[in-house]
């Protein structure tokens, strides 16, 4: 029964990037253990705790062995071929061989594998002591971080994510002899830079966190997300409102403090004439502070401050935040008057002067090129065109303004602001808004059909340049997130019901290039379909390929008849016709009808007549649906003819000597099959 | 280890520090009493006492180096007539450089906001990642922005490259934003209310001293300055730097470089420079930034590094 003890390390270090803690500490405890389990040392791995703070990243890892396994060590010598002469005498190899093992020749074995023999050494190792390999397992584990930039301090002999101060290292109540960046490993700690400066002597590697918590800090990243978080929404609550908690912001804060301590700070209401967005952003990019919104959502003149001290007058603490935010509002309002100085409209032809991409021109050149497919795709669509050419000819001058060089997440909204200020019209300035959606994900797509044929006109200008000039995604690489514009591309088309062929909407945007970039049509087609097939059809490839078969490259076409298929694949006639289809297929690929017309005189068999009055009238059923697109319908229609269908291949035999009959039953299935294949070929279902 | 310690010797001071003098004097008694030369500003435009020569060239090769002193710093860009609570085309910096970075220096920092009466029990005071880059100096380190209650206050800066040399040792830099510290001592909320003197002939203002220079300089640099002769004045400097550096005097060649970094500065406050030209001009700075930093450590070697003999 081997002994276990629980591990600690704890590396002390000045103020890390506060984005980075996370990361750093759980990419430590991973390299920890993978270091751990490639040794031999066994570890708990359900209990295994990691902690980041601005000042430390630790992990604790229970029960660890304090011995590692015996270990077997093998090595492979020369072939035995080149290791013995004929005579039976061992080679100059052989001999070095064993000596590098340290045994003599003939303690060593032949390994036989179906390639040949080789000579073979194998002992079997006691394992050490793992308080002494610990030293270098948490070595190499710190050089496999992912530190984006290392730097250097002092004399700069070592090289990490800030300067490291302490080195903690306990198993058990054992101090872990090491020596990590020049600093000897000990059982002290250190906690709240102000509230407690003295050394702690940590006791065991379990009372870490207890220990840490007296000395004010929430040495655990989740739990200090959580509790300033919970802190904030008191707070907002007994304001009467709620706070704006945008998760990159609370993780930012949630590295920034050891000891969080929530204050609500207030603002001069005069600020209130400025874009609530403009303030929003000043808040959060800046001073890392959090909105109040009323219950009706407007902004409150206030803020809530997350301080990392428990200050002997929090008032001096409000106030100099009060006093900075007034700073910042101040540069928001200077940016908001500057901006309105000028109309948009002047800013477009300094868009000249902007690189878009070098092989695809200036931002102005996109502009130009945006609004002739704009206007394309706006008469397809039913907007209006003179609207959608004004919207789309200011859709990128709000880039030039300073509220946007200072607050990039705002551009688009600040068009809108200025837009609706130079006087143009309404729909103008909500386009150069919504254009932008999708801007992620889980968001909202254009609801406006100026808006639409706008930001269709932008995405499909992008991925139509940036396929032409060979800029095309592979594997994970995609450094200007094209695959993000597809799928946005794809949801516009798709979930905004917009029936366009994106063939059509490719062409048209490579009539606006010149010859120096290349028509990518029917890459960009297979690569937006690809992301159709995981965003529509559950990554289901055999549905994609039902569509797929058909050519189909209108994705809003393309997504109606999948749920088509999906909807017939519930009919309990599915299966049958399915097979059926498969059947039919087969034997039509094998010999292909000859296209003419179904004679009824060489209808023979009471079932092929059956088939054949069930098929014209199915003909005359799906007509008029499928003018409408009723996918749906039609499938549901066709699913009737499972009985005649399977009636007919129990009852008829299709491959009869008589020519006549054969082809025209040939003729029949062919019938049967360009009926399904209006929507989609079941067959591969 | 990091100790906190606050001794009663540098929580008193002997200076005003509710006058805009007395905290520089304040800070300037601190960083003497630890060891550091109490030089004076360089009389040239720059941007931040970054560009000083005795923190730019101090920081390339192994001599060791401990200096404080204040800067006029001047950001054309940065102009508001006047009229922001605090912020200019010209401030001033308290600027600290050391040399390895000593292991306490962050302590040092703390100790040193004691002294001129920021108490850290009752102030929220944090180190907020911010990775400093000179793109015109090929310089960059890690490190922090320090906040004071939300305010930054403090540059606080690990060298890793200057010139694109690497630096080793490297040097520490504070660089003290002193008009934002003096509106918290003296809770003002402008600049130019602060009160720079107090003495038996009443209060001089930050305002009395620069707000008319405020006003005018930000209508020259955004409005007025004629760009067809900085332009011109860019390439000229431009040439005799590199004119300086054929000739192996690094120190003339490195003003030319400030000199032609404050003309792009001035050029870029009146949107003079494309965008796509911009990263050009940057260029052409940092590539005699380069060859100056280079031609400077070459000079110190030929003297044997006369600072490690020390």
């Amino acid at each position: 029964m081997s002994k276990v003890e629980d591990f600690l390390v704890e590396i002390g270090i000045e103020e890390l990037p506060p984005q980075q803690i996370d990361n750093l500490s759980i990419a430590f405890s991973q390299y920890l253990q993978s270091c751990l389990t490639a040794e031999g040392i066994a570890f708990n791995i359900d209990g295994i705790k990691t902690y980041g703070s601005p000042r430390r990243i630790a992990i604790l890892i229970p029960d660890v062995a304090t011995q590692q396994q015996e270990r077997l060590i093998e090595k492979r010598g020369p072939a035995i071929t080149a290791a013995y002469a004929a005579d039976g005498t061992p080679s100059k190899a052989a001999l070095g061989f064993a000596e590098s093992c340290g045994v003599d020749i003939k303690s060593l074995t032949e390994l036989k594998t179906d390639k040949g023999a080789w000579l073979y050494f194998s002992q079997q190792v006691a394992g050490q002591k793992t308080i002494d390999l610990l030293p270098s397992l948490v070595q190499k584990a710190l050089a496999e971080l992912p530190i984006k930039k290392p730097m250097r301090w002092g004399n700069g002999e070592f090289a990490f994510v800030r300067p490291v101060h302490w080195i903690l290292m306990l198993l058990g109540k054992e101090i872990v002899k090491a020596n990590i960046f020049g600093i000897p490993a000990s059982n002290i700690s250190y906690g709240h830079r102000i509230h407690a400066p003295k050394a702690i002597k940590i006791s065991s590697p379990n009372s870490y966190a207890k220990q840490l918590a007296e000395a004010k800090v929430i040495a655990d990243f989740s739990e200090r997300r959580a509790y300033i978080e919970e802190q904030i929404n008191l707070l907002a609550t007994r304001e009467n409102g709620s706070a704006v908690i945008v998760p990159e912001l609370l993780n930012m804060v949630t590295g920034l403090v050891e000891h969080p301590v929530v204050l609500l700070a207030t603002f001069d209401p005069a600020f209130l004439r400025v874009p609530k967005e403009c303030l929003i952003s000043s808040m959060q990019d800046h001073q890392k502070c959090f909105a109040l919104l009323d219950t009706n959502g407007q902004l409150m003149p206030k803020f809530i401050l997350v301080s990392n001290l428990d200050s002997t007058d929090p008032k001096t603490v409000i106030h100099g935040n009060e006093l900075v935010m007034h700073a910042r509002l101040a540069d928001a309002a200077f940016y908001y008057d500057k901006d309105k100085q000028n109309a948009l409209e002047s800013r477009v032809e300094q868009l000249k002067t902007v690189v878009y991409q070098k092989k695809l021109g200036s931002l102005y050149d996109k502009v130009l090129r945006i609004q002739k497919l704009a206007a394309f795709i706006a008469e397809k669509i039913n907007a209006d065109v003179k609207i959608t050419e004004r919207a789309a000819y200011l859709c990128k001058a709000d880039l030039l303004t300073n509220m946007v060089y200072e607050f990039p997440e705002l551009q688009g909204t600040m068009g809108k602001y200025y837009a609706t200020h130079d006087g143009e019209n309404k729909m103008v300035a909500e386009a150069l808004e919504g254009y932008y959606k999708p801007r992620f994900a889980t968001d909202n797509i254009p609801d406006q059909l100026i808006d639409t044929a706008l930001a269709l006109a932008d995405r499909i200008d992008t991925l139509a340049g940036f396929f032409g000039i060979g800029l095309i995604p592979t594997g994970e690489k995609d450094p200007y997130a094209l695959r993000r514009q597809a799928i946005a591309i794809l949801r516009i088309l798709v979930d905004g019901n917009i029936n366009l062929d994106l063939a059509t909407l490719f062409t048209a945007a490579y009539n606006n290039y010149n010859s120096d970039v290349q028509n990518k049509t029917p890459e960009l087609i297979s690569f937006c379909l690809e992301r159709l097939k995981l965003l529509y059809c559950s990554n289901n490839s055999e549905l994609f390929a039902s569509v797929a078969t058909l050519n189909i490259t209108n994705p809003y076409d393309f997504v109606e008849r999948c749920r088509a298929v999906e909807d017939f694949k519930r009919l309990p006639e599915a299966a049958n016709l399915a097979a059926a289809n498969k059947r039919v297929q087969n034997l039509l690929q094998k010999n292909p009808s000859n296209g003419a017309d179904i004679n009824k005189q060489f209808l023979t068999e009471p079932a092929e007549q059956q088939l054949f009055d069930a098929l014209q009238s199915k003909q005359q059923e799906i007509t008029p649906l499928l003018t409408n697109s009723n996918y749906v319908k039609v499938l549901q229609s066709l699913a009737s003819l499972q009985q005649p269908v399977d009636n007919f291949f129990t009852h008829v035999m299709v491959m009869v000597d008589d020519e006549k009959v054969r082809n025209n039953r040939l003729n029949l299935l062919q019938h049967l099959r360009s009926l399904f294949l209006k929507i989609a070929d079941i067959s591969v279902l | 280890m990091p100790h906190m310690v606050f001794s009663k010797r540098l929580a008193t001071t002997m200076h005003d520090v509710t006058t805009f003098q007395g905290l520089i004097a304040a800070l300037e008694g601190f960083w003497q009493q630890q060891g550091c030369v109490i030089l004076q500003p360089f009389d040239l435009e720059v941007g931040a006492g970054t560009f000083h020569p005795d923190t730019f060239l101090r920081a390339i090769g192994p001599e060791p180096w401990r200096a404080a002193h204040v800067q006029a710093s001047r950001r054309p860009a940065d102009g508001r007539y006047g009229e922001h609570p605090n912020r200019g085309q010209h401030f001033f910096q308290y600027q600290v450089v050391i040399k390895p970075s000593p292991e306490n220096f962050q302590q040092l920092y703390l100790d040193s906001l004691q002294a001129i009466g920021i108490d850290p029990k009752k102030h929220d005071i944090r180190f907020v990642e911010d990775n400093w880059e000179g793109p015109t100096l090929g310089a960059w380190g890690l490190g922090w922005e320090v906040w004071l209650d939300g305010m930054e206050i403090t540059q606080f800066t690990y060298f890793q490259q200057v010139g694109g040399l690497e630096c080793k040792p490297t040097m520490g830099e504070l660089a003290y934003g002193i008009e934002r510290i003096s509106l918290y001592l003296q809770n003002k909320q402008r600049t130019q209310d602060l009160v720079w003197a107090k003495g038996p002939y009443g209060v001089v203002t930050y305002g009395d001293i620069y707000q008319q220079n405020e006003v005018e300089m930000s209508k020259y640099n955004f409005e007025v300055a004629d760009t067809q002769m900085l332009f011109k004045h860019f390439d000229e400097w431009e040439t005799e730097s590199n004119r300086m550096i054929a000739a192996g005097l690094p120190l003339p060649a490195y003003e030319m470089v400030l000199k032609a970094s404050h003309i792009f500065n001035l050029l870029d406050a009146r949107n003079a420079i494309s965008v796509t030209e911009r990263q050009q001009y940057i260029l052409r700075v940092r590539n005699l930034a380069r060859q100056v930093a280079e031609q400077y450590y070459a000079s110190r070697e030929k003297l044997g590094f006369p600072l490690c003999q020390k």
